[in-house]
């Protein structure tokens, strides 16, 4: 694994940050997922190739996809989530 | 979509390497009682016996569950109410319960109100993680997170905070929000920010444990959550710190379209794995150590001392509780456009809201990771077009 999906995640990030809120009467956008992707490309932003992201079905889980497999070089590893108050 | 089959297979073979994290509780005492917190047993004082530590880690190694490096983090109770000495201990327990040569790192989750110099020596003198639990500025964080007597206590843990960074150490926080923050996001991230911490985990107030309610569970939460969410997202911009929440879901837009249809780290068996102060073992969600179900009974799914994997997998309690988990996980799958950025919710809180691991969405889901996702999508997006 290369430090790419994480130059990826920043590029992103950016541009989540320099992006205008949705207005408030907005329909969900979860249905536009790959519609966002399309976004990011066109933004500039490297995505990993599909192929080369760490994808096994359930129940193979013992490369299970998640943020910190596909990006273990962003700090702060472990992120806590699993740790509560 | 796929789903994922009912009970699927488990074995040695397919879970090698599935820990993500270890968490040790050393004591379940805490020395302050937060509003909302889960944790049943706070007021006891036991602790966990340096045998049990390296038990606890053996167990891990010789079912195969290690990743490199295996992360523990100290937490389930405060766990700064035991001295640096018996941490020392532990981790010498622990160093050589492992295999040589197997990398450990620590973490530490603490709500900072008792830290001196001698933990900051601690910390360095084993290269320790340090998260702080503090809910931003004192009259939200002393709203919720006080001491039995009644007091606040963010000015301890604002000192223990100021003292660790001026240490060298580099906490991040975890801020919990119930609905009395949801009106002051730039005063929350600012308070971070003017405190020198750039890494900012949200949790919400679940409904999980022994906390039957939250105050977020309430009609049109959802809509103040996210507004919240987008104003603390500007201000983290502005301040330069990082919202671990923004960042996790934009990275799984990365990831999709497979996403976390592999399930997430509280439904994984043993992704987690808990191991209580007495060394009962837990997964799923690290909250459900130390409950007892009214009918699925108590959740420890075997002692490190006595059961080997294959003992806890054919454990009438894990087998249970996996069904039910799977099928939860099933339903999410078959229900819930969120999904692949979800990964099937959290155990803990489908238990406490559903009364079955075997549910749907939960209120937690609506808020993190639905209006997150929504956040993030809405500013990546341009509006659609009217139909």
């Amino acid at each position: 694994m290369t430090d790419a999906p994480d130059a990826a995640l920043l590029a992103l990030l950016a541009v989540v940050a320099a992006g205008t809120p949705a207005a408030a009467t907005a329909p969900p956008a979860i249905g536009r997922l790959e519609e966002a992707r399309e976004r990011l490309r066109a933004l500039g932003v490297q995505l990993p190739a599909r192929e080369g992201l760490r994808r096994v079905q359930f129940p193979n889980f013992g490369n299970f996809p998640n943020f910190q497999n596909a990006f273990p070089n962003f700090p702060n590893f472990p992120n806590f989530r699993n740790v509560r108050y | 979509m796929s789903v994922p089959p009912l009970e699927p297979p488990l074995s040695r073979a397919t879970l090698r390497g599935a820990t993500r994290l270890l968490i040790l509780q050393g004591t379940p005492f805490c020395n302050v009682d937060c509003a909302y917190c889960y944790l049943p047993g706070r007021d006891r004082r036991d602790r966990m016996a340096h045998g049990t530590v390296a038990a606890a880690v053996r167990w891990v190694f010789d079912a195969g569950l290690a990743p490199d490096p295996l992360c523990i983090a100290w937490h389930a109770g405060e766990p700064l109410v035991l001295p640096p000495g018996w941490y020392r201990g532990a981790i010498a327990a622990a160093r050589a319960a492992a295999p040589p040569g197997a990398a450990l790192r620590h973490f530490i989750q603490t709500n900072a109100t008792l830290v001196t110099d001698a933990w900051c020596d601690l910390f360095h003198e084993h290269g320790i993680g340090v998260g702080v639990s503090l809910d931003g500025p004192a009259p939200v964080h002393d709203a919720r997170r006080r001491t039995r007597g009644g007091g606040g206590t963010h000015a301890a843990a604002l000192r223990g905070l100021r003292l660790l960074r001026r240490r060298g150490l580099d906490p991040h926080a975890i801020c919990v929000l119930g609905e009395a923050s949801l009106d002051h996001p730039e005063a929350i991230v600012g308070f971070f920010a003017a405190e020198g911490v750039r890494d900012i985990g949200f949790n919400v107030e679940e409904q999980e444990g022994v906390h039957a309610g939250s105050t977020l569970a309430r009609p049109g939460i959802e809509r103040r959550f996210r507004r919240f969410l987008e104003r603390a997202l500007d201000a983290a911009h502005r301040e330069g710190v990082a919202i671990r929440e923004l960042r996790d879901q934009a990275g799984l837009l990365l990831t999709l379209p497979g996403g976390l249809s592999g399930g997430n780290s509280q439904n994984l068996p043993f992704s987690n794995v808990t191991v209580a102060h007495d060394g009962t073992i837990h997964t799923f969600s690290p909250e459900l150590a130390g409950v007892a179900h009214p009918r699925l009974g108590h959740l420890a799914l075997g002692h490190v001392r006595r059961d080997t994997l294959e003992d806890v997998l054919r454990s009438p309690v894990f087998r249970a509780a996996w069904a039910e988990v799977a099928e939860g996980v099933a339903l999410c799958a078959r229900s819930c456009s969120y999904f692949p950025l979800c990964g099937g919710g959290a155990p803990s809180n489908k238990l406490a809201e559903r009364g079955s691991f075997a549910a749907g969405e939960t209120l937690s889901c609506r808020l993190i990771p639905q209006q997150v996702a929504e956040a993030v999508l809405g500013r990546l997006l341009p509006p659609a077009a009217a139909s």
